[in-house]
């Protein structure tokens, strides 16, 4: 940490020795609330090209090449290409309780799924060819975030 | 932390996340005011400091680049109001003002809730000078203002938050 | 429930028994600001606030199939229809239920429909494919789908919608809103915001209102077209971001896109609000309102 610089220029207004003590002494370390790892984790993509051995990005791996090979969903969000719908439905199947869901949600679970994951392709692919972009970037986190909160919503659905 | 011993893999983060998430959450909670936002602002950073792990290049140490690196996450993200205060020269705040002040303000919790009454520029210039150490010159260039702001917003604090705990 | 059209009915050979209802009536005390947790997965759910300390359910169960259980302490009731959810024909609990208007609401449903009016206290309701309406101005509402469309008129200090497929629709906005979808179309408009988020991944984004001095509008989609109603004098400072999408503004030239990382930027008046807009592919549009 680079020293700081006390001595006040001429037009500075001092602090109040107290108030001075009180700030410099503020705790700089204070444990957040609750452990905001596991959210960190679902959105850090892999750093290094042998991505294919990390368990949950099998699944993204596949998704990656359909979506490469069937272009994104439209814009205007009709049709899912089959390919891509089928490999929604296998991310989906690794979250706990899901099986206990009705059909009919779940069916809406893997069509939604099924849209972030054309849209996380499609953000990844741009991105890589273009890296450093803060457009795509801040595209990404927002993807990132909606596939982890849809995932989060199976847990809070109730089960038939 | 050299930079050759960074993690390359996604688990093993976890080790960094775990030693400096304190670091982080205490900077992003008192600059942003908001807890609710100082979570989501420290996963952020996280993930930033992730993304840009191969621009370490072990110039300095690791939790100094880190620390630098959540300013700069905070102080451009959009949903902060720092960005239209940093304009606003030395005028009073009328809301700042508008806290209780039955209250004699004398320990550490007073004077957080006073940091976190101040308006956001003053409040940011504040915590990166008085709290964290930084110099007028390494805040302008973090928070891309000039040298003159970060002094007058300083000076704004200082006074503001004077006339919080005087009374 | 699917009403049966009467000429469907007619056509039918044999003569199909009506459907016998149990009646529901069922009175409990409870405090001003009782924790009410509710589960009528089908069928449908309407909860109305009023002024007594009592929480009174009316409505019916298809007969002989489903209970209703009702119990718990002045301070925190449990309603729940039990009944076979995976049935075919199940055709739910119809429930009418009076809660005191500061209750605190904790609302599941997987089809059912939910309506709720003149609550002051607080909403959280989850549903899968059931309808969401909330109107009146609850302390806070807390609201996901994954199918079922979301509509909340009133005046809410603070809103969480959250809707894979679903419409939201959101009325006389003001305050703290967060509106999220995966591909729905997320439509706001009415008040004066101090602070919303309108995200969607697939879905489109209508705002039509006002933001207010020092407020912030944040608005991303990836492949959702975006359109910002802001009246003539809008005050806001305007950052448009877009990988490839198009980019008008009836509020004068926006700077053509340049370097990256560079956001366009357009001053509306006195640059007292903050909009931001970022789309991957979709379209961002600024209108003028009338």
């Amino acid at each position: 940490m680079t020293t700081t610089d006390r001595m006040p220029a001429p037009d500075d207004e001092p602090l109040d020795p107290r108030l001075a003590r009180l700030a410099r002494e503020l705790p700089r370390d204070i444990a957040p609330p609750a452990d905001l790892w596991p959210a960190v984790r679902g959105r850090l993509a892999p750093r290094r090209r042998q991505w294919w051995r990390e368990p949950w990005l099998q699944v993204a791996a596949a998704l990656v090449a359909v979506a490469a090979i069937t272009l994104a969903v439209t814009r205007h969000g009709g049709e899912t290409p089959a390919p891509v719908a089928a490999a929604g439905a296998t991310a989906l199947d690794s979250v706990p309780g899901v099986e206990a869901l009705a059909p009919e949600t779940a069916a809406a679970l893997r069509r939604n799924l099924a849209i972030i994951d054309s849209a996380l392709a499609e953000s990844r692919r741009v991105l890589a060819a273009d890296p450093g972009n803060p457009d795509v970037e801040t595209m990404l986190r927002l993807v990132e975030r909606q596939r982890l909160e849809l995932l989060r919503q199976v847990g809070r659905l109730p089960r038939s | 932390m050299p930079p050759d011993s960074l993690p390359r893999d996604p688990d093993a983060f976890g080790d960094v996340y775990r030693a400096h998430a304190g670091r982080v959450y205490a900077l992003c909670l008192r600059l942003s005011g908001d807890p609710a936002r100082a979570d989501e602002l420290t996963q952020d950073v996280f993930v930033r400091a992730w993304e840009k792990l191969d621009t370490f290049r072990g110039e300095s140490q690791f939790g100094t680049w880190l620390h630098r690196l959540a300013v700069n996450v905070v102080l451009t993200d959009r949903r902060s109001s720092w960005r239209r205060d940093r304009h606003v020269t030395a005028v009073e705040d009328p809301a700042a003002l508008e806290r209780p002040r039955d209250l004699p303000l004398v320990d550490a919790m007073d004077l957080e809730r006073a940091i976190a009454a101040l308006p956001p520029g003053a409040r940011t210039v504040f915590v990166l000078h008085d709290v964290e150490g930084y110099r007028h010159d390494e805040i302008a260039e973090m928070g891309g203002i000039a040298v003159g702001t970060s002094k007058a917003q300083l000076f704004r604090a200082r006074r503001l938050l004077r006339e919080m705990l005087e009374r | 429930m699917r009403p049966v059209p009467v000429a469907l009915a007619l056509l039918v050979a044999v003569p199909v028994p009506a459907r016998a209802q149990d009646p529901i009536d069922r009175r409990l005390p409870a405090d001003r600001d009782v924790a009410v947790r509710l589960a009528n997965l089908v069928g449908s759910t309407r909860i109305t606030g009023w002024d007594r300390d009592t929480v009174a359910i009316t409505g019916s169960l298809p007969a002989g199939v489903g209970t209703l259980y009702a119990g718990g302490t002045r301070a925190a009731l449990k309603i729940a229809v039990e009944g076979p959810e995976a049935a075919e024909r199940y055709a739910g609990a119809t429930l009418e239920v009076r809660v005191p208007r500061g209750a605190r609401l904790l609302v599941k449903s997987t089809s059912a429909d939910i309506a709720i009016s003149g609550i002051t206290g607080e909403i959280d309701l989850g549903s899968a494919l059931g309808r969401v309406t909330i109107e009146g101005a609850p302390r806070s509402i807390v609201a996901e789908t994954v199918t079922g469309n979301i509509e909340v008129a009133g005046a809410p200090a603070s809103v969480r919608l959250r809707s894979g497929g679903g419409t939201i629709i959101v009325r006389g906005a003001r305050g703290d809103l967060t509106v999220s979808t995966v591909s729905g179309t997320i439509s706001v408009g009415g008040g004066a915001i101090t602070r919303a988020r309108l995200e969607s991944t697939a879905g489109a984004i209508d705002y039509k209102g006002s933001v207010a001095p020092g407020g912030s509008l944040e608005v991303q989609t990836h492949s959702g077209d975006v359109t910002l109603r802001l009246p003539p004098a809008t005050g806001a400072d305007v950052e448009l971001g877009t990988v490839s999408g198009a980019v008008s503004s009836e509020f004068g030239p926006v700077p053509p896109a340049t370097a990256k990382g560079r956001p366009r930027r357009v001053t509306l008046g006195d640059g007292s609000a903050a909009i931001t807009v970022r789309t991957f592919t979709g379209a961002i549009a600024l209108v003028k309102q009338p």
